[in-house]
C-alpha cells in the first residue's frame, strides 16, 4: 500500500478492505478479473480521496464509517443486465477439475486390488486356525483372528470406497466393489460365528 | 417511467463519461464529480467506473498509472484516437436525436 498523508490503523484499512472485497465479489462472473480489479482500484483511490478532503492526520473508525457511507452499496455495482453484457470478453467461471479417465482406471484397479487382498485374506484365515491349533495356543488364535478381522475391515472399507468414487471406470471398480462386499459380509459372518463359539 | 428513465440514463452514461475525458486527462474520482453535478444523469460512482473500464478495455480510452500523494496510484484516462471518434459519433447523433425529439415536442400539447 502506498503511503498516505493520513494515517490509517490496521482496523481501519480492514474497513476498506472488507468493502473492496464486496465491491469485487459483486463484480465476480460478471466482468473480467482485468476489470474487477480496474474497477476496485479506482474505488480505493476515491476513498483515499475522501479521506484526504476529511483533513485530519489519522482517521478514526466512525470518520472512516462515514466516507464509506458516502459510496454507493456494493450491490450498486450488480449490472441490472443479465450476466455477461457488461464485457465482451467471455468470463469462465472455473468448474472443479474431474478425475480424468486415467486416474479414474488406476483408482479401480486400487479397488478391485483391495477387494481381492480383503477375499484373500478372508480365505487364508482357516490357515491360521491350523496353527493356532498345532501351537496348541489360544492367545495366538484370538491376536490372530483380530489381525485378520482388522484387515479385512480396512481392506474391504477402502476397496469399497474407491470402487464406488471410479464405479464408471469399468471392470476393475466392479471386481473392487464385489470383492471388498463379499469379504465384509463374510467377515462379519465369520467372526461372529468364531466370537459365538469363545462366548 | 422510471425504467424508461434509467435506460435513457444508461445509454447516455458512455457518451457523459467520453465527453467528460475529453476535456483532458483525468481519473476516475474527478469523472464521477464531474458527471455528479450534472442533472438528470444521476451519475454515481458505481456507474462511472464499470463504464471508464469498459471504455479501456474496448480501446477508446488509454490509461496510465501514476502514483498518488492521496493513497493508491491513480489511474489516469486519455481518450484515444478511436475514443475521439467514438465521441464524435455520438455526439452527433445524439444531438440529432435530441433536435428531433425536441421538435416533435414542441408541438405537442403540454
Amino acid at each position: 500500500m502506498t503511503a498516505t498523508s493520513v494515517r490509517i490503523s490496521a482496523s481501519v484499512q480492514a474497513l476498506i478492505d472488507a468493502r473492496l472485497d464486496t465491491i469485487e465479489r459483486m463484480l465476480l462472473g460478471r466482468v473480467s478479473r482485468q476489470d474487477r480489479l480496474a474497477i476496485v482500484r479506482d474505488v480505493e483511490t476515491q476513498i483515499h480521496e475522501l479521506l484526504q478532503e476529511h483533513g485530519d492526520d489519522e482517521i478514526g473508525r466512525d470518520e472512516m464509517l462515514a466516507v464509506l457511507a458516502r459510496l454507493d452499496p456494493p450491490e450498486a455495482y450488480l449490472p441490472e443486465e443479465p450476466a455477461g453484457e457488461l464485457t465482451s470478453a467471455p468470463v469462465r467461471v472455473p468448474m472443479p477439475a474431474r478425475p480424468d479417465r486415467t486416474a479414474q482406471a488406476r483408482i479401480a484397479r486400487i479397488s478391485g486390488i483391495l477387494g481381492l487382498s480383503a477375499l484373500a485374506v478372508l480365505l487364508l484365515s482357516p490357515l491360521l486356525l491350523l496353527l493356532a491349533e498345532l501351537a496348541g495356543s489360544e492367545e495366538l488364535l484370538l491376536i490372530g483372528l483380530f489381525m485378520i478381522g482388522g484387515l479385512v475391515l480396512v481392506l474391504g472399507v477402502l476397496g469399497l470406497a474407491l470402487g464406488i468414487a471410479a464405479r464408471r471406470a469399468g471392470a476393475w471398480s466392479l471386481v473392487g466393489i464385489v470383492a471388498s462386499v463379499a469379504s465384509l459380509l463374510f467377515g462379519f459372518a465369520a467372526g461372529s460365528y468364531v466370537l459365538l463359539l469363545f462366548l | 417511467m422510471g425504467g424508461w428513465e434509467t435506460q435513457l440514463r444508461k445509454g447516455l452514461v458512455e457518451l457523459a463519461v467520453l465527453a467528460a475525458v475529453a476535456r483532458g486527462e483525468t481519473y476516475g474520482y474527478r469523472v464521477v464529480e464531474q458527471l455528479r453535478g450534472l442533472g438528470g444523469l444521476a451519475c454515481t460512482e458505481s456507474t462511472v467506473y464499470p463504464v471508464l473500464t469498459r471504455l479501456a478495455r474496448e480501446g477508446f480510452l488509454s490509461v496510465r498509472t501514476e502514483r498518488s500523494p492521496a493513497g493508491p496510484p491513480r489511474r489516469y484516462y486519455r481518450l484515444t484516437a478511436e475514443g475521439t471518434r467514438r465521441l464524435r459519433t455520438m455526439a452527433e447523433n445524439w444531438t440529432t436525436i435530441a433536435r428531433s425529439v425536441s421538435g416533435l415536442l414542441e408541438g405537442a400539447p403540454s
